[in-house]
């Protein structure tokens, strides 16, 4: 399979300024030095708990904000392969028709004084994709893709739920048909029907459309539903990274076993209490020479603390690729 | 079998809003016993908090309320719902026989006083415990819940504190006046796994060693299946099924809560599993659909019945209720 992004040691530190002179302090390493690739036509599960830059990580890929370090290299359907960090926004032109992003809070992502279809039609209209007397046409069309009927677009979003909301969002997001998509916790907000709903409707749309998805997501039952690969974070970086079904039956890292162990699953944890991992995700200005995660790790030793492991590809079954940073490993 | 705490009947919530009058609940009637967790689940507006509410007496001031919550306490039955919502009796109750832990933690504490200030207020409020006393008494209860440094901790501030610890000190603050029973709205649901996992776990324990009873309300059925023992599955007001966990989740009789377990994902679920899609959304409680509230989205909805008459909770199988006129059939 092709790969559509290659990411190296991204990086997006922001600065902590103090007092009246403004002076740096210290960095808060949202991204620390991450690095994956992203192959064509797969869904891509990030998750981590709150804090863990997986939403800084997102943003930084479809460059809302400008990383301050690594590289970004996105390669186009042309073959060409061209660097996103650092790019002015002006030559970012052409990334933004192929790229979009469906965000979690579907109030405040709409803006509640354009109708339907002005909201779900802007796009195509900044790009000129097609003059005003087709978009009528074009909208109601996608509307009627995302489960909505067409005759809505004359409506403001205050008139829909949560779950019709969300709806436009991702008819919004797909009008360009982009060849990428993120979804930074697209399903989070909703009801667990209204969830199921949309969950269901992205992988129609991606079978359809043949899109790319980096899906980022808390909710590990909900990502491992929808992924093919999946992306643990802690702290700004990757702790884990393969394919979905291993991810679960050969866990490596501690903190990914800890994550997995903590969902609440109507089967696996009836009557029990799982195990649970002690302490809270530390404090993200601080520099840990070691692994972020030792403090908290029950299988930490005294290296842990001192030096950060690297991130290895310990080869899961088959040929499958099984990434993973960590001192003691389990399985 | 343990004996009775709460007994809730019929009891129905509407507001007065300047779109009409929502019934917000209609007809609900459940026990608790002693030292039980029953869960409420259901989607938002099915009116698992207004319960909560209603038991607490601490509705908005635009509802009506009707029907009877009576608490078996020291030997007397206490008719809560015959008060005022301001009288004594009932400021009381809450807090010292009934407690609550929110959503929310950061919006339960007041940012203006410390912890310490806080939780000393309540205990004072249900005791003549001296200041020093309850101090001390505060700090007891803060290291109870898992926290480290309680006697440093109890003189800082609630914005000092990370949403773990605020929940932590807000459950401190509900058990500290040794309530017979507790409502936990949503108590995990601003929180990350691991930490919802922790409190999950000190919840239980807590239950266990106090003897109280736990009113979970959660919209996650992995929370529900993993701290009760009993559950009430809610649709619009009313209760639709009402089982033991292993029941309810094992052999779910009511349409609604088969077609909500087939929409969750589970972890076990094979890869390219679907998820089972309800039909439509949730009607508006301004006008719920006629008989069965479910009928319209149902798809063993039969003509004529469903969407005429309301069905009866009848018990199915021992301990299992079922509000559905097909229950059995399906």
């Amino acid at each position: 399979m092709a790969d559509i992004f290659t990411i190296n040691n991204l990086q997006m530190y922001y600065p902590i300024k103090k007092g009246f002179t403004k002076k740096l302090i210290g960095h808060v390493k949202a991204v620390n030095n991450v690095s994956l690739t992203i192959h064509e036509g797969e869904t891509l599960g990030v998750v981590g708990e709150s804090g863990c830059g997986k939403s800084t990580l997102g943003n930084c890929i479809i460059r809302l904000i400008n990383p301050t370090g690594g590289e970004i290299i996105y390669h186009r359907e042309n073959g060409e392969s061209i660097n996103l960090v650092g790019m002015p926004d002006k030559e970012l032109k052409f990334y933004r028709k192929e790229a979009q992003l469906i965000f979690q809070d579907p109030y405040s992502s709409l803006n509640p004084r354009k109708t339907v279809r002005d909201l779900v039609g802007e796009p195509l209209l900044v790009n000129d994709i097609c003059d005003k007397s087709e978009i009528n046409n074009r909208v109601g069309t996608m509307l009627r893709r995302v489960g909505l009927r067409a005759e809505y677009m004359k409506r403001y979003p205050h008139a829909f739920s949560g779950g019709q909301r969300q709806r436009i969002s991702i008819a919004r997001a797909l009008i360009m048909r982009p060849r990428f998509v993120i979804c930074d916790e697209a399903v989070s907000a909703l009801d667990v029907s209204v969830q199921a709903q949309v969950i269901e409707l992205l992988r129609d749309l991606q079978a359809e459309y043949k899109n790319t998805y980096l899906f980022i997501s808390h909710d590990l039952s909900v990502v491992k539903h929808i992924s093919d690969r999946i992306m643990v974070m802690y702290m700004g970086r990757v702790v884990e990274m393969c394919e979905s079904d291993e991810l679960f039956r050969n866990t490596l890292h501690p903190y990914a076993k800890a994550l997995i162990d903590a969902v609440p699953d109507v089967d696996k944890t009836r009557h029990k209490t799982p195990n649970v991992v002690k302490g809270e995700v530390g404090d993200a200005t601080k520099d840990i020479p070691g692994c972020a995660f030792a403090p908290r790790c029950k299988y930490a030793t005294d290296i842990c603390l001192k030096e950060h492991p690297p991130l290895v590809n310990a080869g899961g079954e088959g040929d499958q690729e099984h990434w993973v940073c960590c001192h003691n490993r389990l399985g | 079998m343990s004996e009775k705490l709460l007994e809730v009947r019929d009891l129905s919530v509407k507001f007065k809003t300047v779109n009409g009058l929502v019934n917000a609940l209609n007809g609900v009637s459940f026990d608790i016993l002693r030292n039980e967790s029953v869960g409420f689940v259901g989607e938002s507006g099915c009116g698992k908090s207004v319960t909560a509410r209603a038991v607490m007496r601490i509705l908005e001031k635009n509802s009506v309320m009707t029907g009877d919550v009576k608490l078996f306490t020291d030997n007397q039955e206490i008719m809560i719902s015959a008060y005022k919502q301001k009288d004594d009796k009932l400021r009381s109750i809450r807090g010292g026989k009934i407690s609550m832990i929110f959503q929310e933690p950061m919006s339960s504490l007041c940012p203006v006083y410390t912890v310490g200030n806080q939780l000393i207020e309540a205990i004072r409020l249900h005791s003549d415990k001296t200041k020093k006393e309850a101090r001390e008494i505060a700090i007891e209860y803060l290291a109870n819940v898992g926290i480290s440094r309680p006697s440093k901790l109890i003189d800082e501030y609630p914005y000092q504190l990370s949403g773990g610890m605020r929940q932590r000190v807000v459950i401190a603050m509900a058990l500290s006046c040794n309530p017979e029973l507790l409502i936990a709205d949503e108590p995990t649901t601003a929180l990350d796994v691991t930490v919802s996992a922790q409190i999950l776990k000190l919840l239980e324990e807590l239950r266990e060693k106090h003897n109280m009873s736990v009113m979970m309300i959660n919209h996650n059925l992995g929370v529900i299946a993993q701290t009760c023992s009993r559950v009430f599955v809610m649709y619009l007001g009313r209760i639709v099924e009402a089982a033991s966990v292993d029941e309810i989740f094992d052999h779910p009789m009511h349409p609604y809560t088969i077609d909500l377990l087939n929409s969750i994902p589970r972890l076990n679920m094979a890869r390219g599993g679907k998820l089972a899609r309800i039909r439509g959304y949730v009607p508006d409680p301004l006008n719920i659909p006629k008989g069965c509230a479910y009928h319209n989205r149902c798809r063993s909805c039969v003509k004529g019945t469903c969407d005429e008459c309301i069905p009866e909770m009848v018990e199915v199988r021992p301990g299992h209720y079922v509000a559905c006129s097909c229950a059995g059939e399906v």
